[in-house]
């Protein structure tokens, strides 16, 4: 318990840490604390565009929030929103490991290409969708030529047009975006696992495949949970991409959470709906984000 | 680890080669398809421009504004946004890392709650705000506005670094008599530099691809960012795909020339960022 | 520079923290509070348009408009022009995407932050009406004296409870464009004014081939897609209020027909009219589109080569058209005597005619259609001209955003495979009862 004594030494005086965190704290306060709160007021209030500047606004309970659940399209963009998040998850994290594990092997420029490759996480999210919106158009996109070229299809796929399939390409937009994220994360953490660890199993005759099962994946766990919490958390809250390319269409085939919000307040002026439908938004990545904050806090205690 | 045998370290870096280029298609596609003739995009894609054509980069519009103005906005934009998000965000983490009490979880809390939150549901509170002060039609809101999705992901990104710094420094420093801000300045700054290289780099790109505050903020023309007039462009152009991907390009350009100058460090940043010491 | 910037930065940090404290304390000194830095970045642009400084009171105005920046040069010219003769005015003008002006005058409204006069769709003026945005301009419409002369569909869309709460500032409705090539080619006669649905069926038909689809029209999922989805009802007797009639069913069946059989193309889903016209029709793709005037320009500017013409709507019960356009509204009273000159000054009967001439549109004016040579002989202008007289307006209703919203949640559920005809607009027609 010595140990524990030791730790805070140097911030003896609470003023040292205030100083240090307030302003930043306070920041972060005004900027989206406030503005959540506002949005939590607004929820349980009968806000729209007759009234907002006026203020004659009415406290009506929890009637958006019944509103907005008995709206069908509410529950499909709730199961939208899983489902997005669900396939990202499933394709970008095994690529992003996959090619982890693969530029961290030695050979020369591994380290340079895999820093490439990292750009596609830095792209505008803007232009990621324009150049992919271009990429599956039905008639001129080079992804059916790829697929027509391969014999993988026999007539252009109408991409954009359909449920599914508009789904499947803002799925892969995003995962093209998300893979060099997980890639550079679950890198960080290769480069923890020691060599004389996989040296002793190489003797003791595993193969390669129980050597990834049996010790990279219980050694990386902790970096595992953190790098699958975050990317659902940067997944859930998709907006631009789906903003851009396809508008939660066809019908409401791809409607997220966060375009329904947005739909609700600035296209039929309904900021309280808008503002009901952001919250449920927010209360489930609540839920995941507490487990981030588990693992971020706790990682805190074993230092 | 011991250097692999000639051929195996060729084969390896063919293929990580042929990896990073097929990953890295969408790029070359965009940058191909805007030097392309106009009209060819109408038919069936080739995989190289019948000739090079760089008549979609005139890209003009009525206001007479030109694509340096936009550039300077967005250049604008992302320095002031990377500013303050430098300014708050390595004294907060380097507070969060080395404090140890209740007040730290939340403390953190704010940090990874504002990361959780999708931008486009703070604009309507932002907006009425901002509109107050004046910061509507001015690059500042959107600065503001921009750091709070940067400040948490430097916090993030910089308080692990902190973390592992050993304590052994700082105590070398109480002992030669620095205080807390002195120690910080001299020692700690310097000696996280790496980190602070990427979080800054991250910062600015981040800032840079920002189009919903943007969006939301700016309507006068000669303040608007360059990921701005790709989206109005996508809604005016449509379909002239060489002209929208040569609006994509110069919005990516700029990033892909200082990532690729700059990539070792912050990858680097990057990849040490939770490498425990 | 930096110093600087730093302090107009605490400022704002400053400025920030008791405005949450003090709520509305400072509302009306919007502009004065801006930093310096930024203020004169707005001034780099402004000024090229007058650099004389104020002498005496000048009044600042501020527009935004939503149109295309071709069709903009010939507005800008005359507020140019406008600034010349009213030396005391000066009218900030600001481009706002088509897709996003409704987003930022209602976020405009809630914060308080609007332009003195601003561009809208034809269909949005009376959602601002009801909802106290936009300004109530009865007096001065009335004393102008000028409205008479107004076509009555336009003129009805800018009054709500019997007011005036706009202007119309263009018209236009949608007809038929055909590829006259593609007719000859393949030896059918042109379609005349006097067709019917099932002529106009059959032709589709005819004319889709593995080259060029047989009919091109939006179907995306905003008011374009509305504008172009609900004539077709129209035709078939129906209208957004009766959304579960037979008509309305007949009319999303022969829509669908088309789509599903590959009569026009899967991409018209999320195309808007001016995408769908230079990819599709523009190029030689389609051998005809519902479009409307004003993409006449548009082929223009893509292909002046194309042999088109243009045909009425097929008649079913009728060969209605909708009514589109735009109107300008006033959003702040503030400036009421300035902003009125302005808008009166773009809608007297010789600028309506040049703009409209000039952007591919129609004016609402009458006496602007009498005088124009363009309007009347014109090939394809004069079957719009015609055409016009036979559109109806879209609504009016306040809460005609919801209600277009349901119609374009029901065609694209069942081209995209959802729903079935019968089950989305039986879905439309009771949400649309809930929102009347």
């Amino acid at each position: 318990m010595t140990v524990k004594k030791k730790k805070g030494y140097f911030f003896r005086k609470k003023m040292t840490f205030y100083a240090f965190v307030l302003p930043g704290a306070i920041y972060m306060t005004v900027m989206i604390i406030l503005p959540i709160l506002s949005n939590v007021i607004m929820s349980f209030q009968d806000v729209n565009l007759m009234n907002f500047a006026s203020g004659d606004t009415h406290f009506v309970g929890l009637a958006m929030y019944k509103d907005i659940f008995q709206d069908k399209v509410m529950w499909t963009a709730i199961w939208n929103t899983l489902w997005f998040t669900l396939w990202c998850l499933i394709f970008q994290f095994p690529i992003g490991f996959a090619m982890a594990m693969f530029f961290s092997k030695d050979f020369k420029g591994s380290r340079f290409l895999r820093g490439i490759n990292v750009i596609a996480w830095m792209i505008p999210m803007v232009a990621v969708s324009g150049i992919f919106k271009y990429m599956f158009n039905s008639d001129i996109g080079i992804i059916n030529r790829i697929l027509m070229d391969l014999h993988l299809v026999k007539a252009p796929v109408e991409w954009l047009a359909h449920g599914n399939t508009a789904m499947a390409s803002i799925i892969v937009a995003n995962v093209w975006k998300g893979v060099p994220f997980n890639m550079i994360l679950l890198a960080t953490a290769l480069t923890t696992v020691p060599a004389d660890v996989y040296e002793s199993a190489s003797i003791d005759g595993a193969s390669r495949i129980q050597r990834f099962f049996y010790i990279t994946v219980p050694l990386l766990k902790p970096a595992i949970i953190s790098v699958l919490t975050l990317g659902f958390i940067y997944t859930f809250k998709v907006f631009d991409l789906v903003y851009v390319m396809t508008g939660g269409g066809p019908g409401s085939s791809t409607e997220m959470l966060s375009t329904l919000a947005y739909r609700y307040s600035f296209n039929e002026y309904n900021f309280s709906q808008g503002a009901a439908v952001a919250n449920v938004l927010f209360v489930l990545l609540m839920l995941v984000g507490m487990v981030y904050i588990r693992i971020v806090t706790k990682e805190d205690d074993e230092v | 680890m011991k250097m692999k045998t000639g051929t195996k370290n060729t084969l390896l870096m063919i293929a990580g080669i042929v990896i990073t280029l097929l990953f890295l298609f969408p790029l070359y596609w965009m940058i191909t398809t805007s030097l392309r003739p106009p009209g060819e995009t109408f038919s069936n894609p080739s995989f190289f421009p019948s000739r090079i054509c760089m008549d979609s980069y005139v890209l003009e519009n009525e206001h007479g504004v030109t694509l340096f103005t936009y550039l300077k906005n967005s250049c604008i934009v992302s320095i002031g946004a990377t500013l303050i998000t430098m300014a708050l965000a390595i004294p907060a983490s380097y507070g969060l890392a080395r404090f140890k009490n209740r007040m730290i979880s939340v403390g953190l809390f704010v940090f990874l709650v504002a990361q959780m939150l999708p931008s486009s549901l703070i604009l309507t509170p932002l907006f009425v705000n901002f509109s107050k002060l004046g910061l509507i039609n001015n690059h500042v809101g959107v600065m503001l506005a921009d750091a709070t999705i940067t400040i948490p992901f430097a916090v993030i990104i910089l308080r692990t670094y902190f973390k592992d710094i050993p304590k052994e420094l700082e105590e070398a420093a109480i002992i030669d008599g620095c205080g807390p801000w002195k120690t910080f300045i001299k020692i700690m700054v310097p000696v996280s530099s790496s980190g602070i290289v990427t979080a800054l780099s991250m910062s600015l790109f981040m800032a840079w691809g920002d189009m919903v505050f943007s969006l939301t903020f700016l309507n006068q023309e000669s303040l608007k960012t360059l990921p701005l007039i790709l989206y109005k462009a996508m809604g005016e152009l449509g379909v002239r795909w060489e002209i929208l991907m040569a609006y994509s390009t110069v919005v990516v350009l700029p990033i892909l020339v200082i990532f690729i100058i700059m990539q070792k460090y912050i990858v680097n940043g990057l990849t040490a960022g939770a490498v425990k010491g | 520079m930096k110093k600087k910037r730093l302090t107009a930065l605490f400022l704002a940090g400053l400025m920030t923290l008791s405005a949450i404290g003090c709520g509305s304390g400072q509302t009306q000194t919007p502009d004065t509070s801006a930093p310096a830095e930024t203020g004169s970045d707005a001034a780099d642009a402004s000024g090229t348009e007058s650099e004389a400084p104020a002498s005496g009171e000048q009044t600042t105005i501020e527009m935004w408009y939503h149109i295309s920046p071709d069709q903009a040069t010939v507005l800008l010219g005359m507020i140019d022009e406008f600034q010349t003769l009213h030396p005391d005015i000066k009218v900030e003008t600001q481009s706002v995407a088509f897709a996003e002006i409704k987003k930022q005058l209602s976020i405009g409204v809630a914060a308080n932050q609007l332009p003195d006069v601003t561009l809208c769709d034809t269909v949005d003026n009376v959602s601002f009406a009801a909802m106290g945005a936009a300004v109530d301009i009865t007096e001065e419409v009335e004393a102008w004296g000028e409205i008479d002369n107004y076509f009555d569909a336009p003129r009805a869309s800018a009054v709500y409870e019997d007011k005036y709460y706009g202007v119309p500032y263009y018209s236009n409705c949608l007809a038929i464009m055909y590829n006259k090539d593609i007719f000859d080619e393949m030896g059918l006669a042109y379609p005349t004014s006097d067709w019917t649905w099932d002529e106009f069926k059959d032709l589709v038909a005819k004319t889709t081939t593995p080259d060029h689809y047989g009919l091109t029209m939006s179907l995306i999922k905003s008011e374009e897609g509305t504008f172009n989805v609900l004539p077709f009802i129209c035709q078939a007797g129906a209208n957004w209020d009766s959304l579960d009639s037979d008509g309305a069913k007949e009319a999303l069946t022969m829509i669908n027909d088309f789509y599903q059989n590959g009569y026009m193309s899967k991409e018209l889903i999320s195309m808007t009219q001016a995408d769908m016209c230079a990819s599709l029709f523009a190029t030689g793709k389609s051998a005809m589109m519902v479009a409307g005037s004003w993409l006449n320009t548009n082929i223009q500017n893509e292909n002046p080569d194309l042999n088109y013409d243009v045909v009425l709507f097929p008649t079913n019960k009728a060969a209605t058209s909708l009514i589109g356009g735009g109107n300008i509204m006033m959003m702040k009273d503030e400036h009421k005597a300035a902003a009125w000159e302005l808008m009166k000054f773009l809608s007297s009967k010789e600028n309506s005619l040049k703009y409209c001439e000039d952007a591919g549109y129609i004016s609402p004016r009458t006496d602007a259609v009498a005088e124009s040579t363009v309007w009347q002989n014109d090939p394809i202008l004069s079957v719009y001209t015609q055409q016009l007289a036979e559109a109806m307006p879209r609504g009016p209703h306040p809460k005609w955003p919801e209600i277009s919203s349901a119609l374009q949640f029901a065609y694209q559920d069942v081209l995209s495979g959802t729903s079935s005809v019968e089950d989305a607009l039986n879905k439309a027609a009771a949400e649309i009862e809930a929102i009347k």
